[in-house]
């Protein structure tokens, strides 16, 4: 059997095994509860490997390798911010969005009302979700377009079509049950293709130490502590991928789904070590590629996101390659369904309940708001390729400034308030906004816009206005409440 | 609400207000540990459980090892590697702060430490205290 059929057969039963996974849990998708909320009896074996497949997005198989080519140890720290972030995530929401959780508290925003007892907090924290999950959704819907085209041989539209009804019909028939269960599955997969990857690009290299030399011998920066990057442009991202994760809503309402708190002990180091493992693809796959150009032996890349696969066209046998194929749609595709699911529960739930307004039927608007989202997202995707791009990029740094002040603080202290979670999500939406007409649209170049100097990523300035946002007006806002009181 | 939260807040403000200063100046170091404390100051929020001591471990054990890292990283962060004998365990020595010092202890101070914790902080988590202020 030749390189390609195995490729092309190993990605095929990668899709046909997910569907029918995901299709089969319609019959345990039944309620509100058990659609969004995985009928609130998650154990720790399939939260821990749920989790680490959401955190691991296609991203951590070709933008990761890549970024780490052309930036070098750059990129490390967006990866490693994650093993941070994830036991945070579990030590700082874990238990306490499971004491929230309830049958009547089965997403963020619910949570957030039980916790504040106000609508307009839920409110600003659906909304936040949403805009979020439209930013992001359509990238991942690219993404699997990108790899059915590389993988089939596909012209554009029927790849779009296809990668479009992969990525939504399961979520949409089977809802979260769905999502999990394909996400253990995806979940094997990455780790798999992670580890033999990773044991390839160190023989390809002759071991890591060879590999650093070769590089050093090019660029040194590139294998310096913050790479070629300003060193703020590196710290920067331990903050944002580090605490930020915490603030993420497709994996952070796992804690709502728990069947007791229990669960959450070892699912950490489940969630944790599978992520560690899945970043030994991400870094050591760009320096390999980087080494070999350096050396000689291979020409230097047109685009740096061709890093991983002209190393698995390369260094690697035909299966190995089909094996990461495979990874890499499993990653696609287990944070693109969960995106889903959150979305439809934000416009099914989250948003009328804010507004008084509760649906009736809420399992036929679930569905219905799934497929709407898909299309919604993949019709912005076909609009405008580069704009889903841009956007895509914001899509994580709004949910991390909007999020992380109210779950990280907000959880803990007793003098958050309502006004505070408002005031902090608006900051976020205005702060993001601003970075994205200036830096991504290019107005800070055209007009004169302000942003910041010396590396350091816009998505951590506006996390860290947002949180100091929300303390200083907890404190104002609560000794005012306080001095009502008296 | 107890004062050790309160102080915890107030600690990450002051944390944060020190990024702030030092990301729109340009002084690495200062935001580089004052993001220590930012995540030594987070894990104390999420681990620390009053009247129980173990919890404290985590965090500080976290925050200490990371300390050290950021000091390796940027003693280090300058020096060259020729050949093959330059590096440490594969990486340029500033380098192999951040994978050997702040990567994989991660995994052992944190999430390693949450389950090895996880009893007692669940043991002095108060039923139906799941967050700070209003429940229904």
């Amino acid at each position: 059997m030749s390189d390609q059929a195995l490729i092309i057969g190993m990605m095929a039963l990668t899709i046909g095994i997910t569907l029918a996974i995901g299709l089969h849990s319609y019959f345990e998708a039944r309620t509100q509860q058990q659609y969004f909320a995985y009928g609130q009896n998650l154990r720790w074996f399939v939260l821990g490997l749920a989790t680490f497949s959401t955190v691991m997005s296609g991203f951590g198989f070709v933008g990761g390798p890549g970024l780490v080519y052309s930036l070098g140890s750059t990129s490390f720290w967006m990866t490693f911010a994650a093993a941070l972030g994830i036991p945070l995530s579990f030590a700082l929401v874990g238990q306490k969005l499971h004491a929230l959780a309830g049958p009547d508290v089965i997403t963020l925003p619910d949570a957030i009302y039980k916790r504040f007892g106000s609508q307009a907090a839920r409110l600003a924290m659906g909304l936040s979700i949403l805009l979020g999950i439209v930013a992001y959704l359509g990238s991942q819907i690219l993404a699997a377009t990108f790899v059915l085209e590389q993988v089939f041989g596909w012209s554009f539209l029927p790849a779009f079509v296809t990668a479009l009804i992969v990525v939504s019909v399961y979520p949409l028939v089977g809802g979260i049950v769905a999502g999990i269960r394909t996400e253990v599955f995806q979940g094997a997969i990455m780790i798999a293709a992670s580890l033999l990857v990773f044991v390839y690009a160190l023989q390809s290299g002759g071991g890591l130490a060879r590999i650093t030399a070769d590089v050093a011998a090019a660029n040194h920066a590139m294998v310096s502590p913050w790479g070629t990057a300003p060193a703020l442009t590196a710290l920067g991202y331990l903050f944002v991928f580090g605490l930020g994760n915490v603030g993420m809503p497709h994996r952070t309402s796992r804690f709502l789904m728990l069947k007791d708190t229990s669960q959450l002990k070892y699912s950490v180091l489940i969630a944790t070590g599978c992520y560690m493992v899945g970043s030994l693809l991400w870094i050591t796959v760009g320096l390999a590629v980087r080494a070999r150009v350096a050396t000689g032996d291979l020409a230097p890349l047109v685009a740096a996101d061709a890093a991983a696969p002209t190393f698995l066209a390369t260094y690697t046998p035909g299966w190995l390659a089909g094996v990461a194929f495979a990874g890499l749609m499993s990653a696609i595709l287990s944070t693109a369904s969960i995106f889903l699911n959150v979305g439809a529960s934000t416009l099914t739930r989250d948003i009328p309940l804010a507004l008084g307004r509760p649906v009736r039927h809420p399992l036929f608007w679930a569905r219905t708001w799934t497929a709407v989202l898909a299309l919604a997202s993949g019709g912005l995707a076909l609009w405008s390729r580069e704009l889903v791009g841009l956007l895509g990029a914001i899509g994580y740094g709004l949910h991390a400034a909007a999020l992380v002040p109210t779950l990280v603080i907000g959880l803990h202290w007793a003098r958050a308030t309502a006004a505070a979670v408002v005031t902090s999500t608006v900051a976020a939406l205005v702060g993001s906004l601003y970075f994205f007409a200036a830096q991504q649209l290019g107005f800070a170049a055209s007009r004169s816009w302000w942003v910041p100097a010396h590396g350091f990523p816009s998505v951590g300035l506006v996390m860290l206005v947002s949180m100091i946002t929300f303390i200083v007006v907890s404190l104002l806002t609560s000794a005012r409440a306080e001095a009502a009181g008296r | 609400m107890s004062h050790r939260t309160d102080l915890l807040v107030l600690l990450l403000l002051t944390a944060l207000v020190l990024m702030l200063g030092a990301a729109l100046t340009g002084v690495y170091q200062v935001f580089g540990y004052a993001l220590v404390g930012a995540i030594g100051v987070t894990a104390a929020l999420g681990f620390v459980r009053t009247g129980v001591r173990a919890s404290w471990v985590p965090p500080v054990m976290a925050t200490v090892v990371l300390l050290g890292s950021f000091i390796g990283m940027f003693q280090f962060e300058h020096l060259t590697v020729a050949s093959t004998d330059d590096t440490w365990w594969g990486f340029q020595p500033g380098t192999a702060f951040l994978i050997y010092g702040v990567w994989i202890p991660a995994f052992f101070t944190l999430a390693l430490g949450y389950a090895l914790v996880f009893d007692r902080i669940s043991a002095g988590e108060a039923p139906g205290a799941g967050a700070g202020g209003r429940h229904e």
